[in-house]
């Protein structure tokens, strides 16, 4: 079968490995992802090569911008630019470049010379996360736990803490992780189910130094740290499991008391603007919608609303409690 | 066909098609519709929702109108004048196209 995609290269696998859904072949090593031998389906292929092939390769002028982030001096971040034909060539400062193919069947991997968690940040957070929604998947701007056999996720803004607050749940070993950032989901047969996303973690260190010994060592080693967070490689769920459950946190001074009501499900915005990738169009949002009005009626949703003197410590101790009800 | 709005009688005789640009899904208390050409959302409360639904389904919106008077237990013609207002409003905003609109 002719392959549509206009860059394959030698193609020595060096690793094969099973993250956001997806069987994972690289040329080279990605840790942070579960190693595995693959389930018999095609696999997303990742080719390392030098930057100067995507280069020469890579049409800018032909391209358009789609998605872009800048800094506060607003100097440009990251930018992902799409090609028809090519693909989708993400860019990262200090991160790496990559190209994926509009099937999300290979990526071109530009890797920079850092330590290998930082490059790996982008794949995990943007690369793996678009390649899984252009192969029909649906990824969720969430962290995510597995409890009891179901999956929970946590959707909120960046910052509001969905990560503290997973980050606190597994290290009271009240719950195993499953996903930090990016929660990928699928609809098989009738149920949605959540798929283990890379093996990292984004934490604050300063949540990390509330922790005894015994919960830190949950979380797995540090691998790195940058300005904000301490990167920690928590052992993860092996497989996708039954989405059981979603909390929207939202924080506010005008909240009182900690409030968690099951009423999320009346507004279906809550569900919809939790898309990860927010630059895809057409037959993904209308994978999105499917998805989102699926989880709306398979799984249990909830409103949480968390005021400025409950700390994440506390909120996990709450969520905990409210997770083992159900 | 002329700018001008259609009229009642119009809207009622002709059939709603969903184009292929135009996805709905059914939520808890609302009906979500998806314009793949604007890439925006619209919510349709459970009535509205169910008038797509039966609209969708019929041949034409006086069909619907009879269906949907049966099962809200509403006089056909306080239905039809729902219906025609709200088949002016999915137009608008491009969710349906009115098929033999303006025929004999």
């Amino acid at each position: 079968m002719a392959s549509s995609n206009a860059f394959e290269l030698d193609r020595d696998t060096a690793f094969c490995g099973h993250a956001f859904g997806l069987d994972v072949e690289a040329d080279f090593e990605i840790a942070c992802i579960r190693q595995t031998e693959g389930d018999g389906s095609e696999p997303t292929r990742l080719t390392r090569v030098h930057s100067r092939v995507i280069d020469r390769t890579w049409p800018s002028r032909e391209a358009e911008l789609i998605f872009e982030r800048r800094l506060e001096d607003d100097q440009r971040f990251l930018t992902i630019d799409h090609h028809p034909e090519l693909g989708y060539c993400i860019w990262a400062r200090g991160f790496g470049r990559h190209v994926v193919a509009n099937d999300g069947l290979s990526v071109m991997s530009a890797i920079p010379s850092v330590a290998a968690w930082r490059w790996q940040r982008l794949v995990f957070a943007q690369v793996l996360p678009l390649a899984a929604a252009l192969r029909g998947l649906d990824p969720f701007h969430a962290s995510a736990v597995a409890s009891n056999g179901c999956a929970v996720g946590f959707v909120a803004s960046s910052g509001t803490g969905k990560t503290t607050l997973a980050a606190h749940l597994v290290a009271r070993g009240d719950a195993q992780f499953m996903a930090d950032d990016v929660m990928v989901l699928e609809q098989r047969n009738e149920q949605i189910v959540a798929h283990p996303g890379a093996m990292m973690m984004s934490v604050d260190p300063v949540e990390l130094r509330k922790l005894t010994p015994v919960a830190r060592r949950r979380l797995g080693r540090a691998i790195g740290r940058d300005e904000e967070n301490v990167h920690v490689t928590p052992e993860a769920v092996k497989e996708a499991l039954p989405l059981g459950a979603v909390y929207f946190l939202g924080r506010g001074p005008a909240v009182n008391r900690l409030e968690i009501r099951e009423d999320a499900a009346e507004d279906p915005r809550l569900l919809i603007s939790s898309s990860f990738i927010a630059y895809l169009r057409d037959h993904h949002l209308v994978t999105h919608l499917d998805t989102c009005a699926r989880v709306g009626t398979s799984a249990r949703l909830f409103n949480v609303l968390v005021p400025p003197t409950v700390d994440a410590t506390a909120l996990a101790a709450s969520i905990a409690a409210h997770i083992a009800g159900l | 066909m002329s700018g001008e709005q259609p009229t009642r009688e119009a809207i009622l005789k002709s059939g709603v098609k969903v184009p292929q640009h135009v996805v709905y899904r059914a939520f808890a208390n609302e009906m979500v519709v998806l314009n793949l050409l604007t890439g925006k959302y619209h919510g349709l409360n459970p009535t509205g929702g169910r008038m797509l639904e039966v609209l969708d389904a019929s041949a034409k919106v006086r069909d619907a109108g009879e269906i949907l008077a049966a099962e809200y237990d509403r006089p056909a013609g306080e239905i039809e004048g729902d219906l025609y207002d709200f088949c002016l409003e999915l137009m608008e905003y491009g969710l349906i196209e009115m098929n033999g609109l303006g025929e004999l």
